[in-house]
């Protein structure tokens, strides 16, 4: 008896449980969270990700703990997507069920395999919801703080479930739908019933939708509703019956703070539309207030859209009118209109003209009006321009193209493929590459008057792809001298004029020749592999880099082995799924010895 | 849950696709909005396909590749391998995997995606 007194007096006192309220406990893990998020690095999950993970292991522990781990407080953005293809659906009905009071992010993206079934129990304000039919269940969603939700490649989602979603989120203020197959004018409806404050909707690309379904939604929004619409991204989007004629009046009368729209690939958009949208801007005394206007791929425009674009958008700032081959035909002052256009946006930071040149239109008064026209007030035009992309212009010359280059003082990325671009545009760069202050990119593939020797004339550092660091960069395995963009005067040769400790950006250059030069690179899963394998031999978990390497070998693109731990069911914890088993005891022993002691205690605190 | 199917699948992804980051100028496929290629990986547009103008890229993500097959083109003939999407297994275009003469040799290991098989995204 003594014993037994002796050793229940040796137990370690567990203060953390015991004597910390929750919400010190709540601290220390939003700390742990925030250190995490602090750590950079390519393994798959480096940074917040990680820390997520942890959070999960962590909620094995014991009730108490999963009751801490899954509290609202640390959930206020669920984003699973980097590995949700190990999320078993139990643990994703944990996680979102008791996030539901105070999640304000939900980025389902890439949840192919979620049912409206399981979403509807996650996020059911019932704990155990007495109906045996799921859609009965639905009647209790009730998500208050939702702001935004993400639903992009979700495709087991029917229409039906994405509509109560919406209808059970009265503050949702993005709605991502882009892609979705599901989304059809039930959803439309939906929204246009319950969300009251929406900000941005981006339905591109959901082929089941009309432009009617958008008219409808917008005739029936009230003032206040439209007045906080900003941003409509409606790609692709096609147009059957009568009332899409009314869609860009509808705009221009209600959506008065719209500064997106993105009507990309939208064959249905025609020039009258626009007569009538300037028409009806004249009639109510306004210009207006849209920023980023996406025409790409609008074929059925013509070139006198541009009269009836002219001096109603002053705060244009990103314009994308690019694959527009036939809209110029070679005809006399056709550029001339885009020109008198351009000169009333003063403010035009990005400009997407690519393939429009094609026939002609795209020339050099207008990079001479880039370069230094002035409006009507005597503003600079170009003075902001950050990206001009001008690939198959027919009649842009090289001198125009150096005129833009010397004279707009922001300029970042210049694309002219397929362009008459010569050597002299690569000296006007290599002159450039010294006074610009960001890192200067500059694309001319397929130019045949670059040819082998201009290109070898480059005697000055230069790469040829913008690089990033991260998981999500290395299916491009990216060099260091690609990622780093400062290189030192002692690095590149003699011929340029530098002062030994001063620092230059390498340019991005991109022709024929710079990637003839340039290693490929693998297929991309093998790259993922590699890398991760990578770095955990770097961080030193010698256990893990031998599950990952058993995972390279495998075939398979499954994770690490600590992965298979995420992938169990937190409510039972025999149940495994499909990748533990085939991993076997291995698994869960690495999963404890990673952060216990060999006799599988926990022994975090 | 006994309320919820077992027939239903277990994890909530089934395949691990790759992700980047929403600000990054893309290419992606025409059907599904999936993400298969960076535009900065573009090599050239010049390309001639079936369907008409076709892209030389460096790389692609979220792709799987088809049979190997020797095919006329109109520069030789070239081992190529078709390229599908990972998520809706459309065509998007082919890989080079050996070409003929050494003028040719810079495509090896490079894509061709069709350009009315994906969309160009700027993501601005």
């Amino acid at each position: 008896m003594l014993k037994a007194d002796a050793e229940k007096a040796e137990a370690p006192e567990d203060l953390f449980d015991t004597m910390l309220p929750r919400e010190l406990k709540l601290l220390i893990l939003k700390t742990l969270l925030r250190i995490h998020a602090e750590e950079t690095g390519n393994g798959r999950s480096c940074g917040e990700m990680n820390g997520r993970k942890e959070l999960i292991r962590l909620s094995r522990v014991s009730k108490g703990w999963r009751h801490l781990c899954f509290d609202g407080q640390l959930w206020p953005l669920v984003e699973l997507t980097p590995f949700a293809h190990l999320i078993h659906r139990d643990l994703f009905h944990s996680i979102v069920a008791s996030a539901l009071p105070c999640v304000r992010e939900l980025r389902l993206r890439g949840m192919d395999s979620l049912f409206g079934a399981t979403l509807a129990f996650a996020l059911s304000t019932q704990d155990r919801p007495k109906y045996k039919c799921w859609e009965l269940v639905t009647r209790t969603m009730w998500l208050p703080n939702l702001r935004s939700i993400d639903l992009r490649h979700c495709d087991s989602l029917t229409s039906s479930d994405i509509s109560i979603i919406v209808s059970s989120a009265p503050s949702l203020r993005t709605i991502n739908l882009k892609g979705v197959q599901a989304v059809d004018s039930e959803v439309i409806r939906a929204v246009a019933k319950s969300c009251r404050s929406l900000q941005c909707l981006d339905v591109s690309r959901c082929w089941k939708i009309t432009l009617g379904d958008i008219v409808t939604l917008i005739r029936s929004m009230d003032a206040h509703q439209a007045c906080a619409m900003q941003a409509l991204h409606l790609g692709g989007i096609k147009s059957i019956g009568r009332y899409a004629g009314d869609f860009l009046p509808l705009i221009a009368r209600c959506l008065v703070n719209l500064k997106t729209l993105d009507l990309q690939g939208c064959t249905y958009i025609f020039t009258c539309d626009f007569q009538r949208f300037g028409d009806v801007l004249d009639s109510l005394d306004r210009k207006s207030s849209i920023t980023h206007l996406d025409l790409s791929g609008c074929a059925a425009l013509k070139k006198d859209v541009f009269r009836h674009l002219k001096g109603r958008f002053p705060d244009l700032v990103k314009f994308e009118l690019a694959d527009l081959p036939y809209l110029f035909d070679g005809g006399r002052d056709e550029d001339g209109e885009l020109v008198e256009f351009l000169r009333t946006t003063p403010k035009i930071q990005k400009l997407d003209l690519e393939r429009t040149g094609e026939r002609g239109g795209v020339t050099d008064r207008v990079l001479d009006l880039l370069a230094y026209g002035r409006t009507s007030d005597g503003d600079r035009v170009g003075k902001e321009l950050v990206e001009l992309r001008i690939s198959a212009a027919k009649n842009v010359t090289p001198a125009g193209m150096v005129r833009v280059i010397k004279w707009c003082p922001n300029l970042r990325l210049f694309e002219a493929d397929d362009t008459s671009a010569d050597r002299s545009v690569i000296r006007e760069i290599h002159k450039r590459s010294h006074t610009c202050p960001g890192i200067l990119t500059v694309s001319m593939l397929d130019c045949h008057a670059i040819t082998q020797h201009t290109h070898h004339s480059l005697h000055w550092a230069y790469r040829v792809r913008h690089g990033w660091t991260g998981w999500a960069a290395t299916p491009f395995e990216y060099d260091t001298s690609e990622v780093m963009n400062t290189v030192t005067a002692e690095q590149i040769s003699a011929n340029v004029n530098v002062a030994s400790n001063m620092m230059l950006k390498l340019p991005v250059i991109k022709t024929t020749w710079s990637w003839k030069d340039m290693k490929t690179v693998r297929d991309w899963r093998e790259s993922r592999n590699v890398a991760e394998l990578q770095h955990a031999k770097a961080k030193g978990l010698a256990a893990a880099a031998a599950a990952a390497a058993a995972a390279a070998a495998d075939g398979g693109a499954d994770g690490d082995a600590d992965e298979s731990a995420v992938a169990q069911g937190s409510g039972s914890g025999g149940r495994r799924s499909r990748l533990g088993r085939r991993r076997g005891s291995a698994a869960s022993g690495l999963a404890m010895g990673a952060y216990g002691n060999a006799n599988g205690s926990c022994t975090i605190m | 849950m006994e309320l919820m199917d077992p027939r239903l699948p277990k994890t909530t992804a089934s395949q691990d696709l790759h992700y980047i980051p929403d600000d990054k100028a893309v290419f992606a496929c025409a059907k599904c909005s999936m993400v298969v290629a960076l535009q900065d990986e573009l090599c050239s547009r010049g390309f001639t396909a079936t369907t008409g103008k076709a892209y030389l890229l460096n790389s692609t993500i979220n792709t799987n590749l088809g049979k190997r097959d020797e095919r006329k083109l109109l520069t030789g003939t070239h081992t190529c391998a078709d390229i599908y999407c990972a998520k809706c297994n459309a065509v998007l275009g082919w890989k080079y995997i050996v070409a003929p003469t050494g003028e040719q040799k810079y495509k090896e290991s490079r894509y061709i995606l069709e350009k009315s098989k994906i969309v160009k995204e700027n993501n601005w």
